[in-house]
C-alpha cells in the first residue's frame, strides 16, 4: 500500500507541476503613443504631397500640374479628385495645401498617348528642413490585355527624373532627392491597342535616405 | 581598504563608465539612424483610364498626284543662240558686228551699217549651216531699230562662205529712207537677185500701234514647193501680240534660200546706225510654243520662267496635254537654263524643273511630265511615294490627316531621325497644310542632314489637311525610308497628345 502511496503522489505532483507550468506566462509590452498633428503643422516629408499650380494660382512651389483638367478629346477633360490635405501654409495670404492622394480619371482613344504634367509633387517648407527622397513603387499595375505600354514618367526641373512601368512595375531611375520647395511633374504615357479600361496606382514613399527604398 | 586600492578601483569605475557611455552613444545613434531611415510618408495615386475605339486621328490618300518629273523628249531647234557673246560659225559681210548689253534679256547682237563694202546695200551677218536639205523651216529672231535706221531683216541667203548672189529678206521698215513707197511701221517680204538688183514681193503691211523703241519677234516660216519660195510672216509685239502678218509670200525661182541670218540698211550714206538681234533660232517646228505632254489632267498649269526669273507664259490645260506660247522670248531668258513649273489646279505649285545651265528651253520643244499619286496604306499606316532627282523638284500633297468629328486637334510633326534611313542624296521638308490653308514650319533635311527634325503646330480640324512635301534627290535609284509621328493635341500648349506613327517611303523612279 506504502508503495502505491509514493507513486500516486508522484504523479500527482507531477500534473501539479505540469499544470502550474502551462498557465505561466512571460509578460512583455510595447506602448505607442500617436500623436497626429494638423496639416498646418506638417514639416519635412510629412509636408510632402500632390498638388497642381493651376488650381492652387500663386502657390510658392514650381509649375506643376498644368494639365490637371486639359481636355484630351472632343470635350472629354482629365478629372483628378484629391485626397486628404497632409500638409497646409499660406502664403502671401492665401492658404495652400498639399494632398495625400490623387484619383486620376483620363479618358482617351485607341492609340498612342503623351499627357505632359497631369500633376504635381511638391516639397513645401524652408531652407533649414531636409531634404527628402521620394521613392515611387507600382502597387496595382496597369496590365490589361490591351494596353502596349503604360508609363508614368517623372520629371524634375525639366529633367526626366525616373520612369515607372505601370504594366511591369520596372523603375528606372533611383530615389529623387527634393529639396524644400521643389517638385516634380508627372507625365503619362500609354498606348491602347483596342478599347479597354485601364487602373493602376502607384505609392510615393518619402523618407529622409537615399539608401533604403521602401519593402 | 588602502588609499592605492581606492583609487584603482575609481579608474576602473572611470572607464567602465566612459565605456558604458560610448556604447549607449553608439546604440541610441543607431536606433535613430535606423529610425529616421526606415520611416517613410506614404502618398499615392490611382490612375483610371478609359479608352474608346476611336481612331482620332488617321492617315488618307490626297486626291491629288505628285508631280516627278519633266523631261525634253524633242528638240525641233537646229540652232539657237540668245546672243550673249558673239557666236561661231556666221559670215560677215561689211558693218560692225558686236554684242551690245542691252538685249531684250541679257545681251544682243549689234549690227551697224558703216556703208562700206555691203552686197545688196546691206550688212550682212549669215549662220553657215547649210538647210538646202530642208523643204520647210522655221526662223525667228526678236529685233529693235535705233535712230535713223532705215530696214532691219530677217534674211535668206543662197550663199554664206562667199557672198550670195540671191537674198530674200523680211524689213521692218523703221523709217521711209528717203525711197518712195516706203513706209515706216511696215514689214514686206523682198527678193534681190544680184543682176536684177531688189524686188518686193509682198507687203507693205503696216505693223499695228508700232513703236520703233519696241522689240518686235518676227517669224519667218519658209517652205519650197516646186520651183516657188513660199514665205509666211508673223509679227509680234513685245506683249506677244500679233501686229501684222504676211501669209503665203510667193517668189519663183530656180535659186533657193540655204542660210539664214540678217540684213541691215540704214538708207543713207553718212549715216551710222545700228539695229539690235535676239533669241535668234532656226527650227524645224513651229517656234512659238512649246508642248507638255502627260499631264495628270486638265486644270493644271504648266509655267515656263527664264533664268531671271521672268514668267514667260503660262497656260492652263484641258487635258493631259498643252501647248505654251512663248512668242515673247522664244529663246527663253539668257538662252541657259530657267526653270519649268507645273501647278496643280488650286495653283499651288506641283514640279519645278530647273533646266541646267548647259541647257536652255526653246521654242518648238516638248517636253514630257512624270507624275504619279503615292500609295497609302491606312492599315500599316504606311506611305510610298516617287519623287523628283536631279533638278525636277517634286512639291505636293504627300497623305492628308483627319480629325475625328467635331475635334480640334494642335498638330505637328517630328521626325524619327534615329530610326530613319536618310540618304546623302536626299533634300526634302515637310510641313503640314490646315484646311483653312494655315502652314506650319518645316522638316528640313539637306544633303540627307536633318536640319530641323520637327514643325510648329497647326490647329487641324476635319479630314482636308494634308502633309506637304517639297524636295528631290540630287541623283537617280536612291530611296529613303522616313519615319513620322504626326503628334495632334488637345491643347494648345501641346501637352495632351495621340501620336500616329507614320512610314514614309521615297524613292526616285
Amino acid at each position: 500500500m506504502k508503495r502505491f502511496t509514493a507513486i500516486v503522489s508522484l504523479l500527482v505532483i507531477t500534473a501539479i507541476v505540469a499544470a502550474v507550468n502551462a498557465a505561466v506566462f512571460a509578460y512583455r509590452w510595447m506602448q505607442v503613443s500617436v500623436s497626429i498633428a494638423p496639416a498646418t503643422s506638417a514639416r519635412g516629408a510629412a509636408c510632402t504631397g500632390f498638388y497642381s499650380s493651376v488650381a492652387q494660382p500663386g502657390i510658392n512651389l514650381p509649375s506643376a500640374g498644368t494639365n490637371y483638367n486639359a481636355i484630351t478629346y472632343g470635350a472629354n477633360t482629365i478629372t483628378i479628385s484629391t485626397g486628404t490635405p497632409v500638409c497646409q501654409w499660406t502664403h502671401g495670404g492665401n492658404a495652400y495645401s498639399l494632398y495625400e492622394s490623387i484619383e486620376v480619371t483620363i479618358p482617351l482613344t485607341v492609340g498612342s498617348w503623351y499627357i505632359k504634367d497631369f500633376y504635381g509633387f511638391g516639397y513645401n517648407g524652408t531652407a533649414a528642413d531636409p531634404v527628402v527622397y521620394v521613392y515611387v513603387k507600382v502597387e496595382d499595375l496597369a496590365n490589361e490585355a490591351n494596353i502596349e505600354y503604360a508609363n508614368l514618367i517623372i520629371y524634375k526641373d525639366g529633367v526626366q527624373a525616373a520612369t515607372v512601368d505601370l504594366k511591369s512595375g520596372t523603375i528606372t531611375g533611383s530615389s529623387i532627392m527634393l529639396s524644400p520647395g521643389e517638385a516634380l511633374q508627372l507625365d503619362l504615357a500609354i498606348k491602347a491597342s483596342a478599347q479597354t479600361d485601364a487602373t493602376f496606382r502607384v505609392g510615393f514613399y518619402v523618407g529622409y535616405s537615399s539608401r533604403e527604398a521602401p519593402r | 581598504m588602502s588609499c592605492v586600492e581606492t583609487m584603482g578601483t575609481a579608474a576602473v569605475y572611470r572607464k567602465s563608465l566612459t565605456a558604458s557611455a560610448v556604447l549607449v552613444a553608439t546604440l541610441l545613434f543607431s536606433i535613430s539612424f535606423y529610425v529616421y531611415s526606415s520611416a517613410f510618408i506614404y502618398r499615392w495615386v490611382s490612375g483610371y483610364t478609359s479608352i474608346t475605339n476611336i481612331k482620332l486621328v488617321d492617315i488618307a490618300s490626297n486626291p491629288y498626284p505628285l508631280c516627278i518629273g519633266i523631261s525634253r523628249t524633242s528638240r525641233s531647234a537646229l540652232y539657237f543662240t540668245d546672243f550673249e557673246t558673239l557666236p561661231s560659225g556666221w559670215y560677215q559681210y561689211g558693218g560692225q558686228v558686236e554684242i551690245n548689253p542691252n538685249g531684250y534679256r541679257g545681251s544682243a547682237l549689234s549690227i551697224a551699217d558703216n556703208d562700206q563694202g555691203n552686197v545688196a546695200d546691206n550688212v550682212l551677218y549669215i549662220y553657215g549651216y547649210d538647210l538646202r536639205s530642208y523643204t520647210e523651216f522655221w526662223v525667228s529672231a526678236k529685233m529693235r531699230n535705233t535712230t535713223a535706221m532705215f530696214a532691219m531683216n530677217i534674211a535668206f541667203f543662197d550663199n554664206a562662205a562667199s557672198p550670195p548672189r540671191n537674198i530674200w529678206t523680211v524689213p521692218i521698215f523703221a523709217s521711209s529712207g528717203g525711197y518712195a513707197g516706203i513706209n515706216p511701221g511696215t514689214v514686206s517680204v523682198y527678193y534681190w537677185n544680184q543682176s536684177s538688183g531688189w524686188q518686193r514681193i509682198a507687203g507693205p503691211v503696216s505693223i499695228t500701234n508700232y513703236n520703233p523703241a519696241n522689240w518686235y519677234t518676227v517669224v519667218v516660216r519658209y517652205s519650197r514647193s516646186g520651183n516657188r519660195n513660199l514665205f509666211d510672216v508673223y509679227v509680234y509685239d513685245p506683249n506677244g501680240v500679233l501686229v501684222a502678218s504676211i501669209i503665203n509670200a510667193q517668189q519663183t525661182s530656180r535659186s533657193r534660200p540655204r542660210y539664214v541670218g540678217f540684213a541691215v540698211d540704214d538708207g543713207r550714206l553718212d549715216v551710222i546706225s545700228t539695229a539690235l538681234f535676239d533669241d535668234f533660232i532656226v527650227s524645224t517646228a513651229d517656234p512659238r510654243r512649246i508642248m507638255f505632254e502627260n499631264l495628270p489632267g486638265a486644270g493644271y498649269t504648266v509655267e515656263v520662267m527664264d533664268s531671271l526669273g521672268n514668267l514667260v507664259n503660262s497656260t492652263r490645260t484641258t487635258g493631259t496635254t498643252a501647248l505654251l506660247g512663248i512668242v515673247t522670248d522664244i529663246v527663253v531668258g539668257t538662252g541657259l537654263n530657267g526653270k519649268l513649273r507645273v501647278r496643280y489646279p488650286n495653283n499651288m505649285l506641283c514640279l519645278v524643273t530647273s533646266i541646267p545651265t548647259s541647257d536652255a528651253t526653246v521654242g518648238g520643244d516638248t517636253y514630257r511630265v512624270t507624275w504619279g499619286p503615292p500609295t497609302v496604306d491606312t492599315a500599316s499606316r504606311t506611305v510610298a511615294a516617287y519623287i523628283g532627282y536631279g533638278g525636277n523638284r517634286t512639291v505636293g500633297p504627300l497623305f492628308n490627316i483627319s480629325v475625328y468629328p467635331g475635334d480640334t486637334r494642335y498638330t505637328y510633326i517630328e521626325l524619327d531621325t534615329a530610326s530613319s534611313s536618310i540618304p546623302s542624296t536626299l533634300n526634302l521638308n515637310i510641313s503640314i497644310i490646315s484646311a483653312l490653308g494655315a502652314q506650319s514650319s518645316k522638316v528640313l533635311i539637306v544633303n540627307g542632314v536633318v536640319q530641323s527634325s520637327s514643325t510648329s503646330a497647326v490647329a487641324l480640324q476635319g479630314s482636308n489637311n494634308y502633309v506637304l512635301i517639297e524636295g528631290f534627290f540630287t541623283s537617280r535609284g536612291w530611296q529613303a525610308t522616313l519615319n513620322l509621328n504626326i503628334v495632334a493635341c488637345s491643347t494648345p500648349n501641346l501637352s495632351i497628345c495621340v501620336i500616329t506613327p507614320v512610314t514614309v517611303y521615297l524613292s526616285t523612279v
